[in-house]
């Protein structure tokens, strides 16, 4: 028996979801000291896989061949929420709140190679990449008491751009980022995002006041939002993600109205609104009912008008389809001329010749409306090219 | 080493046999317990748990009985328990983004498409309730048959059945472009 498409869609987005969230799991060292610790104590489990945890960032950190001398004193892996902390706040500076009894010590030098990749500059602080994300995503962590966030966002691939995490922890005084790139950088809630939009090399510094970092006010020039991909109201745009949220309002948190699949086309009727770096643009033709909805711009890709007229043009050959309920075939060009046929929307016909004008509009001679070949005469107004 | 001599040479009291089952199950464990509580740090909690319970009670396990399906069973038991312990629980929205690390070199377009169909389906399946996404994921991800999933709900197969439908329909309902309006 076929499984139904539906379920085999389930499948593979449940897989998809939990491969995603959980890239690898390694539980065997927590699970090896709980069995053989002969005390056992209630609190024991969750303690342990958190030591496990630290063990492979710090053997994937060795890995990597970065210098580490020193340890934070807690696990390495960020807490989780509160969701979407990222608030990309527009200035260049300002002073964060300050935790209590959280260390004053926040320093590393980062460097940025040219493929993006971030290491430690000189053995003073610890560096764990977190992941890596398409730009605009949320990212619901926040970094341990005595670290940084540090986003590599490179928009140099336009809307392919990425952003790469990671968690900083250091000692010392100041905290360095080498950038190969020019880079922007913006600063909230610890987190720090270097915006990389060119080739071009540059270093960016800066020196930690009060705890928290403080940028060179010189270093850094505001982010604007990429080009939107040419989007504007009216154009007919294709979805380019395997599947895209169509939301009631503005950005990710608000309410799901439904989803359409890639390849799929939308019509933009209001916007851009950009919410935390994110370009959302009002669509219809997402279902139906001809409601409307928000969604992620990075995700719509504009269809070529010239192209899309060039296809919806009519031609001897073209196979057509009846947009209207019920559409005569005349035996002439002519709206007086006597109806062979009346055939219903949807039913495809074929082009034989034509055009002929008539009254401003294009009359077209086709066939495929009767099973003899015979060929009758109807308005391009009521025809759509479908081939 | 095969599952069978895992389980044999775990009940001879050699740990080495627990190190291969956790080896072969514990991604696709936490994985499930992940779908159903949308927690990684519980999901991994749960299933270290269940192959301590499973180190505790492998006497009374006979080898000759295929071990996921029991081990899956009590992985999803155990994650409906503790969210109905933790009243607290709230899922957490968009986790999966967060935690996700595509491989160095993938194709940031790919990076960017998964990342928006991941996005689709965790806010789905955040607005599902436990029980109904329990269901999916015995079913869908687990490949359980309905069977199983009563025996192992302790419940009658109509109420899987009924359960299934359920689940089925909310996810069209949120998902109708995913799931389709007349597949059934």
């Amino acid at each position: 028996m076929n499984e139904p498409a539906s379920e085999q869609r389930i499948t593979a987005a449940l897989e998809r979801e939990a491969t995603s969230a959980v890239p690898a799991v390694q539980l065997w060292p927590a699970i090896e000291r709980e069995i053989t610790d002969a005390h056992r104590r209630p609190t024991r489990v969750r303690s342990l896989r958190l030591a496990g945890g630290l063990a492979v960032l710090v053997a994937l950190l060795l890995v990597g061949g970065l210098a580490i001398s020193y340890l934070p004193s807690r696990p390495s892996r960020p807490s989780r929420p509160p969701a979407n902390p990222v608030a990309l706040a527009p200035t260049t500076s300002h002073p964060l709140p300050t935790e209590a009894g959280a260390p004053k010590v926040l320093a590393a030098r980062l460097v940025v190679d040219a493929q993006g990749n971030v290491s430690v500059a000189g053995e003073v602080g610890l560096v764990s990449r977190v992941g890596q994300y398409a730009v605009g995503s949320d990212y619901p962590l926040t970094p341990a008491a005595d670290s940084l966030l540090v986003i590599v966002r490179d928009r140099s691939k336009g809307v392919g751009g990425t952003d790469t995490l990671y968690q900083v922890q250091s000692a010392g005084d100041d905290l360095a980022v080498v950038l190969n790139g020019q880079a922007t950088m913006r600063f909230a809630n610890r987190q720090v995002v270097v915006d990389i939009t060119d080739s071009s090399t540059r270093v960016i510094s800066f020196r930690v006041q009060d705890g928290y970092p403080t940028p060179d006010p010189a270093a850094f020039t505001p982010t604007a939002l990429p080009a939107s991909n040419q989007l504007v109201v009216g154009s007919s745009v294709v979805v380019t993600a395997a599947g895209l949220a169509i939301h009631a309002g503005l950005g990710s948190d608000s309410k799901t109205l439904g989803a359409v699949l890639g390849g799929e086309r939308l019509i933009i009727v209001a916007g851009p609104s950009a919410v935390d770096g994110i370009n959302w643009w009002k669509v219809s033709g997402w279902d139906v009912a001809g409601n409307v909805g928000w969604c992620n711009g990075a995700f719509l890709q504009r269809v070529d008008p010239a192209a899309e007229e060039a296809g919806r043009q009519i031609a001897v050959g073209s196979e057509v389809e009846v947009t209207f309920e019920a559409l005569n075939i005349r035996q002439a060009a002519d709206v007086g001329s006597e109806s062979l046929a009346t055939v219903a929307q949807g039913r495809r016909l074929t082009v034989r010749g034509g055009p002929i004008k008539v009254g401003g509009r294009n009359w077209w001679q086709v066939s495929g409306w009767e099973n003899l070949g015979l060929t009758g005469w109807c308005s391009e107004r009521f025809l759509r090219r479908v081939k | 080493m095969d599952e069978r001599e895992a389980i044999t040479r775990l009940q001879r009291g050699d740990i080495g046999g627990l190190a291969a089952l956790v080896e072969r199950y514990q991604t696709k464990a936490v994985r499930a317990a992940y779908l159903v509580c949308r927690n990684r740090a519980m999901a991994e909690d749960v299933v270290q748990s269940a192959f301590i319970r499973v180190y505790e009670r492998i006497a009374q396990f006979d080898p000759e009985r295929p071990f996921a399906p029991w081990f899956m069973r009590i992985v999803v038991n155990d994650t409906l328990n503790l969210i109905q312990r933790e009243a607290r629980h709230q899922p957490l929205a968009d986790e999966t983004l967060a935690w996700s690390h595509p491989a160095v070199g993938e194709d940031p377009l790919a990076i960017l498409a998964r990342s928006e169909e991941i996005a689709v389906v965790a806010a789905t399946l955040n607005r599902l309730p436990a029980q109904q996404r329990a269901t999916l994921v015995q079913r869908y991800y687990l490949d359980m048959s309905e069977g199983e999933m009563a025996q192992a709900a302790g419940v009658a197969p109509g109420t899987v059945k009924w359960r299934l439908h359920q689940a089925r329909a909310k996810m069209r309902q949120l998902l109708p472009a995913w799931v389709g309006p007349n597949e059934e």
